[in-house]
């Protein structure tokens, strides 16, 4: 046993250790945009011209209110940090070929592969408070005050979700060479069948049972009732689903990643990485 | 620290390691003792690597057992990471876009250092492999032989009692190499057990008590630097430098009595050959009638090094 | 052969070398068929909903030419940092031909790419939409469609050598699909946006582009628009030619041909 390491590698104080400065030192390892040069065209004009280009869109078409779009894509480009940061800061090991080492290492991989989560999570609810701000600016958003914590706290929540759903894009990158692919449709299909551009109820039966599973889907139509002042207690039960939903990716992409170390042991497959 | 140990054995027993029905490792069975410096020869793809990897937990046998200080690498494989460092060649296996303070600093964290010694010690680790002072730049515009010195700081780290070091100086320029080596035989006085795997000759020859020889799998001689020397000492070795000498000839060297075995090296323009025999009285006379007609610069007979017995023991001369 | 004479050679080979490997790199497929494909889907279905009619043809177009955009966009910008990266540069550089129609049969063949964007937009609009796709004029669509082609492909080649002066421009790459489509009236007619952006539009191939597409297959007066996609195409290589001269000399002066 090593005289330095003071902390138990197993205690609690190294799992929170790992997983704040973990977290936040292999988010500035891994997630590309990171730099300001990157961050503002990327994650901040970026999706303010989606923002622009559907309410416009809806418009054209003379359909949908302005307030529909821009809670759908506001809460929707959250996904912009969960689903590209999170497979960034999880499959880019895989360019730096640093997982080796890591994994020789005797952390705690739960704190290890959370701890990425974290700022992940707060870019995405950067990303759409940002959204909103600029609406309410230049497009005359004003959703209900009375209830803007609470549509804080499911922009929050969908943060965390989609940031779920991008670990497990994440773990699959560590096998599939490409993954951005992947998370490049993911990031597209969204916008289609989450309800955030089109209402669910236009959509084909078996589109709709598969926006039950996703993230977004649950998190907008909160947003949407909280915006138009419809009451928290309308959105609860949707909020509520979005944590699950969230949860739940974020679960199976733990074990995923667990799966993927322990077969890796088996096979050699981390030669290949 | 290390009296919490008592004994240190590594057994790299029978190990049988399948994939893609190529069999890496083909039944080594190893031993190394506490504060050894014991170094791991072979060609490429002989299971070096493999065996490295297995050792450091990365890798599970196929069957036999791994056992670093006592512990089973297998089952607890947890204790075993935190008593061992892994340092490994090449220009990957860091953070790019970090500083190097901070690709340390990360696995700090992971290796769980007493938080408020952490900065010190990254300091201390960075002193000791000499690259104190551009700790805050960014990794990307390192040198090979930068990066592989953060290579080796962070398996110092933690201050591990057990350090494998997989082809540490693949790419490093010689003065760099140097200072590498410098750096293990330290470790070693330091009291450390240290595996290293090369294909430099004297870089093994110079390092390690212990040697084994590895080919397609299998551990074929062991000993120190200086038995593996004694196994071809009853050879000669015939060094020919020559112009133009063809497959046929080398084809009929190879049939002369006595001979163990031929290789070819080309330098510049010309080509070295090296023949190993156990009779070189007469084969320099032999030698010279075949190489009629070839325009021969030099030839003369040494003594076998380390190199010809690794020569002689991987093409199974 | 004269020089100058082999020129187009050395273009065409360019464009079918790219055209191959990007007709089947799956980033690339991904860009010109998925992505289209959703931003038609959900034109199309706000059309259905929606108390304004346009044709579905008419969104078909504009999301076929989303989709030409994009692959210029994620293949042009980055063309002369991509091959630096691959250790091409050097080699192309020091080829005996113009670097330039090197540079040009890249940003082409990206371009030609596109065109599963136009095909994939235009079957689904017959298949899912039930629209009725037939081009009131085919010979001149098919003239607007290979026009389109050539002038974002020669926009490709300004962005793709003037990018390379900025160090992160793989970012810019990813904030200029939705201005750029919003902009030309793509999905939303130009009538609808702030009048400020129409200069912008005006300079932009895929304005003109559309444009042309349209009148040709709804019927309308196509000729002003070819010329004027025509007129683009010409400033567009004039811009390129002068930039790539720009790039090639600053290269060499600063001694960033090879990679880092």
């Amino acid at each position: 046993m090593s005289a330095l390491a003071a902390t138990e590698a197993g205690s609690r104080g190294h799992f929170w250790r790992v997983f704040l400065i973990g977290g936040l030192i292999s988010y500035r390892a891994l997630f590309y945009w990171i730099n300001p040069w990157q961050y503002v065209p990327t994650m901040l004009a970026a999706p303010l011209f989606q923002i622009l280009f559907f309410v416009y869109l809806g418009r054209a078409a003379g359909v949908g209110s302005t307030a529909f779009f821009v809670v759908g894509n506001s809460i929707q480009i959250c996904s912009m940090s969960g689903i590209y940061g999170m497979t960034m800061a999880i499959s880019n090991e895989r360019q730096f070929q640093t997982l080796s080492p890591i994994l020789a290492t005797p952390s705690n991989r739960l704190a290890v592969f959370l701890g990425r989560g974290l700022p992940v999570l707060i870019t995405g609810f950067q990303t759409t408070c940002f959204g909103f701000l600029v609406s309410a600016l230049i497009l005359g958003f004003r959703p209900a005050p009375a209830e803007l914590p609470m549509l804080l706290l499911t922009v929050l929540v969908t943060a965390g979700s989609c940031t779920g759903f991008g670990m497990a894009l994440g773990s699959v990158g560590l096998r599939v060479r490409d993954v951005f692919l992947i998370s490049n449709i993911a990031y597209f299909a969204v916008l289609l069948v989450c309800g955030v551009e089109v209402p669910l109820s236009q959509l084909p039966g078996a589109v709709r049972g598969l926006a039950q599973f996703l993230p977004l889907t649950h998190g907008i139509a909160a947003g949407r009732l909280l915006a138009a002042g419809r009451g928290g207690g309308a959105a609860v039960s949707d909020i509520l689903l979005e944590l699950l939903v969230g949860c739940c990716w974020a679960a199976f992409a733990y074990l995923l990643f667990r799966h993927f170390e322990r077969s890796g042991r088996r096979t050699g497959a981390f030669d290949r990485l | 620290m290390r009296g919490l140990h008592r004994t240190y054995r590594t057994t790299v027993g029978t190990l049988r390691r399948r994939r893609l029905e190529v069999e890496a490792v083909r039944g080594i069975d190893l031993e190394i003792g506490r504060g050894e410096l014991f170094g791991l020869l072979g060609p490429n793809g002989a299971g070096k690597t493999t065996t490295i990897r297995m050792l450091c937990t990365l890798l599970l046998p196929t069957s036999g057992t791994v056992r670093v200080l006592g512990l089973d690498a297998v089952t607890q494989a947890r204790e075993v990471r935190r008593r061992i460092g892994y340092v490994f060649g090449g220009d990957r296996g860091l953070y790019d876009r970090l500083s190097a303070y901070d690709n340390l600093r990360y696995f700090a964290e992971l290796y769980a250092l007493d938080p408020r010694r952490m900065r010190a010690r990254i300091g201390e680790v960075l002193e000791s492999v000499g690259r104190a002072g551009r700790e805050k730049e960014r990794v990307e515009g390192f040198s090979r032989g930068m990066r592989q010195r953060l290579h080796l700081a962070r398996g110092l780290l933690h201050d591990p009692p057990v350090l494998f070091f997989d082809e540490p100086t693949i790419g490093v320029d010689p003065v760099g190499a140097r200072e590498v080596r410098q750096l293990i035989s330290g470790l070693q006085e330091r009291g450390k057990t240290v595996l290293l795997t090369t294909h430099y000759m004297f870089e093994a020859d110079s390092l390690c008590q212990r040697i084994a020889v590895i080919s397609r799998g299998r551990i074929v001689a062991s000993g120190s630097p200086r038995d593996l020397k004694s196994a071809v000492s009853d050879r000669t070795v015939v060094e020919i430098e020559a112009y133009g000498i063809g497959e046929p000839a080398l084809a009929r060297m190879r049939q002369l009595p006595g001979v163990e075995s031929v290789t070819v090296e080309n330098k510049d323009q010309a080509q070295v050959v090296s023949v190993q025999s156990r009779d070189s009285v007469q084969l320099t006379g032999r030698l010279m009638e075949l190489l009629q007609g070839v325009r021969v610069e030099r030839i003369g007979t040494r003594e076998p090094t380390l190199e010809d017995a690794y020569v002689a023991l991987v093409t199974g001369g | 052969m004269a020089e100058p004479l082999r020129w187009p050679r050395v273009l065409a080979i360019g464009w079918f070398y790219q055209l191959k490997m990007q007709a089947q790199s799956g980033f690339m497929i991904m860009t010109a068929l998925v992505q289209p494909l959703i931003f038609a889907t959900i034109a199309m279905a706000d059309q259905q909903a929606g108390t304004r009619s346009l044709p579905i043809l008419y969104y078909a177009l504009g999301a076929g030419i989303m989709g030409i955009w994009s692959t210029v966009v994620f293949g042009c910008g980055g063309v002369i940092s991509w091959q630096r990266h691959q250790g091409m540069l050097e080699p192309l550089v020091m080829a005996p031909v113009p670097f330039v129609l090197v540079l040009m049969g890249i940003t082409l063949g990206t371009a030609t790419v596109g065109l599963y964007s136009m095909a994939a937009t235009l079957v689904w609009a017959e298949v899912v939409f039930r629209a009725h796709v037939q081009m009131a004029d085919p010979l001149l669509f098919s003239v607007s469609a290979v026009l389109t082609v050539v002038s974002l492909g020669l926009l490709g080649l300004v962005m793709g050598s003037s990018f390379v002066l900025y160090r992160n421009s793989n970012a810019i790459s990813n904030m200029l699909e939705y201005p750029v489509w919003l902009v030309t009236g793509l999905l939303v007619p130009l009538s609808l946006l702030p009048g400020w952006t129409r200069p912008i539009a005006y300079a932009l191939a895929p304005t003109w582009g559309v444009q042309a597409l349209r009148a040709t297959a709804l019927g309308g007066q196509p000729l002003p628009d070819i010329g004027f996609c025509l007129v683009a195409s010409v400033a567009y290589l004039g811009l390129g030619v002068w930039l790539v001269g720009k790039v090639e000399h600053r290269a060499r002066r600063t001694a960033t041909l090879n990679f880092q």
